[in-house]
């Protein structure tokens, strides 16, 4: 290969790459309103066959209040229909973990453990917020809808890009924005970003992802001994 | 708009004025313990250690809101302790604003001008309602609008009362209006009977103003009942001078006077039971008709009666005639009481008694929009009716933050162990102002440090947005450092005043009132024991209090009037067998008021079982006209149907009138009251019109007596015990004093006892000829005269002297003739006067009569009265059917000795009929015969008060033939001669001529 050929071909695949990159602009912003509802209802098809799934998790935080990135490590579980376990930090620092109605949110650190049950918190901001958690994993359509309104579609060769706002006005008014980014072909979810009312983003990306293997039911739940301090938030826990 | 609403929120204020927090934040951290604010000041000395944990929470916190508390307020000044801080960081007040997944929101406004009355009130609302309707129209918006809210009530309730009061009114009126046309077909005195009634109902409210001030929503339904009620009295005026058209305003007054005014005050005193049972609404409503039927009756007797006399038709007499028959008791009797029973025990059989429901729903209006918005309200806010609101009262707010604190400490125990779902109570936001006093001067050491602190947190990573908050809040605290009014009890800023305004409150007596919310674990809503002070209240808790309450006061009172109703009954009849059968048919009537609800699927609520002790009381009286109707008419059923049951039917279907009226009223319990109301006296009616009299006559009732049972008895209270007690009483107080007393209970006694006075009266007519309008004031002055009489007739029995008060009158040459004739004198006068005292003065002339006197009513009461005669040096004879005692007599006559004997009233074998004051009356023919036997002087004598004292008046003695006196018939012309003797005396002083029995045997004609 010459230096000619050689630069022609560097020139033809950042040509080619910027290319690919205008037509997958220009396809996405093509989009139309139909085209948009067809994307989101193949997502929702999509996660409706999903019966577990687990990732690693790198979430970047850029705060306003804060002068640099904030970057943490974590795993990601999910089972349907309502239990996850997100967890942050290495060692554990901080744990989210939801079975049926009850949520617990935890700081291993502190030995600090937050518990809602979801049930009898009432149609409340605090609901809706702790609805966000398992915010890629739509359990169907109309709950979907029912909880986010679609704002934009946006597609490349890779990604689709879905952003949404809460359907909830006290949940709309600390997070204005969200955005959940699935991979065109498997339609797995890779990426989600909650937009802060301030204008902070925290994003987690997802890798090493597994869908539909075996998990542990142990996974969902919590055993804490005394050392733990347990604020309850409704009605108090069955001992 | 500023001139329809001061502010307007659709969210929590301090999601509008974020600017707020810092204020609220410094002042909140001084209303903290001093440990609490020392322990703040110290962490932030130190500061590195809480934004490590600051940056921590920043980088892996999944809660979003600790992520905003940790990015804006590294330093923790936001985690206030204990409850303080939970509110800070749990409640983001959407929830107060928003809800039903954002498809519902709650805009308040805030009137300009909070004190509306209720027709501002509802032109505001309308505007309000406008302004909303335009801008829906303008924006088409798909949006349903609701409004609740004080002013929204306040004219929805106020505007309902005007519409009940006026169409139940106007209904009332209506059918009395109708019922009277019916009965009577008379048009002018139906325009002066509605016309009354509009007096009786404005002077009713301008007193009910006076005394109460406002109206309340349950209260204005006393209208129509009062007019069902009043109507009554208008209807017997009415019908009485229908029946007896001869008579003059004057006299028909004194003749539905008394029926009228004794009905009005047991009525009254019915209604006004009604305060006791502890409902403020049923309270109100009761004093106000209790009122009401007094005014009424006064309008009725003064104003109505003499307006509807001269606009009376002139026609005959319609008063029904007296067909007594006694028929005995009727053939099948029995039926319309087996077929009523049957109808009662097949219904209850079937439908079982109606059920009671102890819910609040009955103190609700019906059809209220702005109710339904609070029921939507409540439930999109996640609040029932379940819900508990706590009032902590203190007398200053600093004793209610000592309260708020023991209950917060109370109700996170009874959360902790599952007693109760949760609470919200203001604890974290209420001023402690001895809190704040020791706080503030040690923020001082802040300022001290704060370049410090801000470069702690900028080398952390933080940027200068970190440090914004606790640069002002040091600036707050330093602010009201140099401010000489010091810390301010609440913050000035437009947050805090909205919480203020929500959770205190200050009270007309000064003290202070904090207000909290309980959410009771679902099915039960008890609370556990709270700190004196601390009141709780909910609505559905409210039925369930007042629904034990009421049932108990209900229960009482029902009692209590029963055993009120059994005494007036015998009062009225006399006989057991009357009341019991006025007891049956009140039971009959209830039984059939309950079938019919049970019929109807109606139920015993709050309001509407206040209904028993209330037709208890205002229906007895139907069982007594019926009752007193039967003894007239016996069996006669199509007269007792003229008279008394139309009457009836017409103060029946009035009294439904007025309560069945207010059905439609806009407040469901006072409309189920009514109904109630209107039922049990339909079925009072049906029970006393068509079943009592076959009750009545199957008794056999009917002939034992045909006229209403007069007292032709002495009185019951001339017996040992009061005469012993009287006679104590008066011998410890001065004459004058005794005497007045004793007067004015004369009088006291007559008003009590119509009867008795009727009899005085009737014994008075024929003295007083056609000076009948006199006879009711003279016959009442006859009872004070002999108050008077009895008052110095006890003093003289009880040893005092009354030597001063007896003085000689006219006529003694009279006396001092006979005395000188040597001949027996025989002293003869009549009760008139105080003739018991004319032995005062022959005592003071050294003479001893023998006084014969008939036997006292009892044997004791003889003995008593001989006994105080002989220690008085009075010898007297008790003249029983031994015919020997008159031996005696006759030997002191002849041996010229002096004998006193009453010569009218005379036992029934001594008893001639003899002509006297135009009348026809007993003689004492024992006068003639003593005479015939010992030729004595027959010297008319009488001892009448003049003044304070009492002259003993002699006049001429009676002329007769001894030897004449041998026919019977010449010796009851005699006795009929020495008792005319005392016509004269007897016209001069009616008031002193004391007969309480009935006298004539027969009258003239012009005194029937």
């Amino acid at each position: 290969m010459t230096a000619q050929t050689k630069c022609l071909s560097t020139r033809f695949r950042r040509f080619g790459g910027l290319f690919f990159l205008i037509c997958g602009v220009l396809w996405g912003r093509m989009l139309n309103a139909a085209d948009k509802e067809q994307l989101v209802t193949e997502w929702l098809t999509a996660a409706k066959s999903l019966q577990t799934w687990e990732a690693q998790v790198l979430q970047t935080r850029h705060l306003k209040a804060f002068t640099q990135p904030l970057v943490s490590t974590g795993k990601v579980w999910f089972a349907t229909p309502n239990q996850f376990r997100w967890q942050l930090g290495e060692p554990v620092q901080s744990l989210a973990l939801r079975a049926g109605s009850e949520l617990w949110i935890l700081s291993p650190k502190l030995r600090r453990a937050e518990h809602y049950r979801l049930d009898s918190l009432g149609n409340g901001p605090a609901k809706d917020l702790m609805g966000l958690l398992d915010m890629g994993f739509p359990k169907d359509e109309a709950s979907f809808r029912k909880q986010f309104r679609i704002l934009d579609v946006s597609t490349n060769a890779m990604n689709w890009s879905f952003r949404m706002e809460p359907q909830s006005a006290s949940v709309k008014n600390m997070l204005p924005e969200l955005k959940v980014e699935i991979a065109a072909g498997t339609k797995q979810l890779i990426a989600t970003e909650l937009i802060l009312k301030d204008g902070s983003r925290l994003r987690n990306e997802f890798k090493e992802l597994r869908r539909n293997s075996e998990l542990s039911t142990d996974l969902f739940t919590t055993n804490l001994d005394a050392t733990w301090k347990i604020t309850t938030s409704g009605p108090p826990l069955k001992k | 708009m500023p001139e329809i609403a001061r502010s307007v929120h659709w969210q929590s204020p301090w999601l509008e004025n974020t600017g707020d927090a810092v204020e609220n934040l410094a002042w909140l951290w001084l209303q903290q313990d001093p440990a609490a604010l020392s322990s703040l000041l110290d962490r932030l000395g130190q500061p590195e250690v809480q934004l490590e944990s600051a940056v921590n929470d920043l980088t892996t916190s999944l809660d979003p809101k600790t992520l905003a508390m940790a990015a804006y307020d590294p330093l923790g000044l936001a985690q206030l302790p204990g409850s303080a801080g939970s509110a800070i960081g749990k409640d983001d007040g959407a929830g107060l604003f928003s809800g039903d997944e954002g498809r519902f929101r709650v805009v308040s406004l805030q009137p300009s001008n909070p004190k509306m009355d209720y027709k501002t009130a509802a032109l505001w609302v309308e505007r309000v309602r406008q302004e909303v309707a335009q801008t829906i129209a303008s924006e088409s918006l798909d949006i349903r609008i609701g409004m609740t809210g004080g002013p929204v009530f306040l004219s929805e309730i106020a505007i309902g009362m005007e519409r009940d009061l006026r169409n139940s009114v106007l209904l009332t009126v209506v059918v009395i209006a109708f019922l009277f046309w019916i009965a009577h077909r008379s048009l002018r005195p139906l325009v002066c009977l509605v016309g009354s009634l509009a007096v009786t109902l404005v002077v009713t409210i301008a007193l009910g103003g006076l005394f109460l001030g406002t109206l309340n929503v349950i209260s204005t339904g006393f209208a129509a009942v009062l007019i069902g009620l009043v109507v009554d009295y208008g209807l017997v005026a009415y019908q009485e001078a229908r029946v007896h058209p001869n008579l003059n305003v004057n006299e028909l007054r004194r003749r539905i006077a008394p029926g009228i005014g004794w009905s009005a005050v047991t009525t009254a005193g019915t209604f006004s039971v009604l305060g006791l049972t502890g409902l403020p609404g049923l309270s109100q409503l009761g004093l106000l008709t209790a009122i009401g039927l007094m005014v009424g009756a006064a309008v009725m007797v003064f104003g109505f009666l003499p307006i509807a006399l001269k606009q009376m038709p002139s026609e005959a007499s319609v008063e029904p005639k007296l067909l007594v028959t006694n028929s005995g008791r009727p053939k099948r009797w029995w039926l319309p009481t087996a077929i009523a029973l049957s109808a009662i025990a097949l219904t209850l059989g079937l439908r079982g008694l109606p059920k009671a429901t102890a819910s609040s729903d009955p103190l609700r209006p019906n059809n209220s929009p702005a109710y339904e918005s609070m029921d939507r309200l409540q439930a999109a806010l996640g609040r029932t009716n379940d819900t508990i609101w706590l009032i902590v009262r203190g007398k200053n707010p600093e004793a209610v933050g000592r309260l708020l604190i023991s209950t917060e400490a109370i109700l996170t125990q009874a959360r902790d162990a599952g007693k109760l779902s949760e609470f919200q109570i203001p604890t974290a936001f209420w001023p402690m102002a001895s809190n704040a006093a020791q706080n503030l001067p040690k923020t001082a050491a802040l300022s001290e440090k704060l370049g410090l602190i801000k470069a702690a947190v900028l080398h952390a990573g933080f940027t200068t947005n970190s440090t914004i908050l606790i640069e002002e809040v040091g600036k707050r605290w330093e602010q009201w450092r140099k401010d000489p009014a010091g810390i301010p009890l609440w913050p000035s800023n437009p947050t805090a005043q909205w919480i203020r305004d929500r959770c205190s409150a200050t009270d007309s007596d000064g003290s202070w009132l904090a207000l909290g919310l309980v959410t009771p674990m679902s099915g039960s809503g008890k609370l556990p024991n709270l700190p004196e002070g601390v009141l709780s209240a909910s609505w559905n808790r409210l039925g369930e209090s007042l629904w034990d309450h009421v049932l108990q006061r209900v229960i009482s009172l029902t009692i209590g009037l029963s055993v009120v109703l059994i005494i007036a009954l015998w009062l009225a009849f006399r006989r057991i067998a009357e009341v019991i059968i006025s007891l049956v048919a009140l039971i009959s009537a209830f039984a059939l008021l309950l079938a019919g609800m049970a019929a109807l699927g109606a139920t015993w609520n709050l309001l509407n079982l206040v209904a028993i002790p209330l037709l208890l009381g205002s229906s007895v009286d139907s069982t007594i006209h019926i009752q007193l109707a039967m003894r007239r008419y016996g069996s006669d059923r199509r007269a007792l149907w003229a008279s008394t049951g139309r009457a009836l039917l017409l103060c029946a279907g009035a009294n439904i009138a007025g309560f069945g009226s207010l059905a439609w009223s806009n407040n469901a319990g006072l409309a189920s009251l009514d109904l109630v109301c209107a039922g049990g006296v339909a079925c009072v009616f049906v029970v006393a019109v068509i079943l009592l009299p076959s009750w009545w006559l199957a008794c056999g009732l009917n002939g034992r007596s045909m006229t209403t049972k007069s007292p032709s008895k002495v009185s019951q209270l001339y017996r040992s015990h009061w005469w012993g007690w009287g006679r104590t009483l008066v011998a410890c107080i001065p004459r004058n004093l005794a005497t007045s007393i004793s007067r004015q209970l004369g009088a006291l006694y007559a008003t009590l006892n119509p009867q008795r006075r009727n009899i005085v009266a009737a014994n008075l007519l024929p003295v007083l000829g056609n000076k009948s309008d006199m006879l009711n004031r003279r016959a009442r002055n006859t009872f004070r005269e002999f108050g008077g009489k009895l008052a110095d007739l006890l003093l003289f029995e009880s040893g005092v002297s009354l030597d001063a008060w007896v003085e000689p009158g006219n006529g003694w040459q009279h006396f001092d003739a006979a005395r000188a004739s040597g001949k027996g004198m025989l002293l003869v006068t009549i009760h008139l006067g105080n003739w018991e005292l004319g032995s005062v003065l022959l005592r003071r002339m050294g003479l001893s009569p023998l006084v014969l006197t008939a036997p006292e009513p009892t044997a004791d009461l003889t003995q008593l009265r001989l006994a105080a005669r002989e220690r008085l040096g009075i010898e007297t004879l008790v003249v029983g059917e031994n015919p020997f005692q008159f031996v005696e007599v006759i030997k002191r006559l002849q041996d010229g000795g002096v004998v006193a004997i009453l010569v009218d009233r005379p036992p029934i074998q001594a008893a001639v009929p003899s002509p006297f004051l135009g009348g026809t009356t007993g003689a004492n023919i024992a006068t003639a015969e003593l005479a015939r036997a010992t030729g004595c002087i027959i010297l008319p004598v009488y001892v009448v008060r003049h003044g304070s004292n009492y002259l003993t008046h002699v006049l001429k003695p009676v002329e007769y033939e001894r030897g004449n006196l041998g026919s019977r018939e010449t010796r009851r012309e005699l006795a009929s001669r020495v008792l005319q003797v005392f016509e004269a005396a007897v016209r001069e002083h009616p008031e002193q001529w004391y007969h309480f029995v009935p006298i004539w045997t027969q009258t003239s004609d012009s005194t029937q």
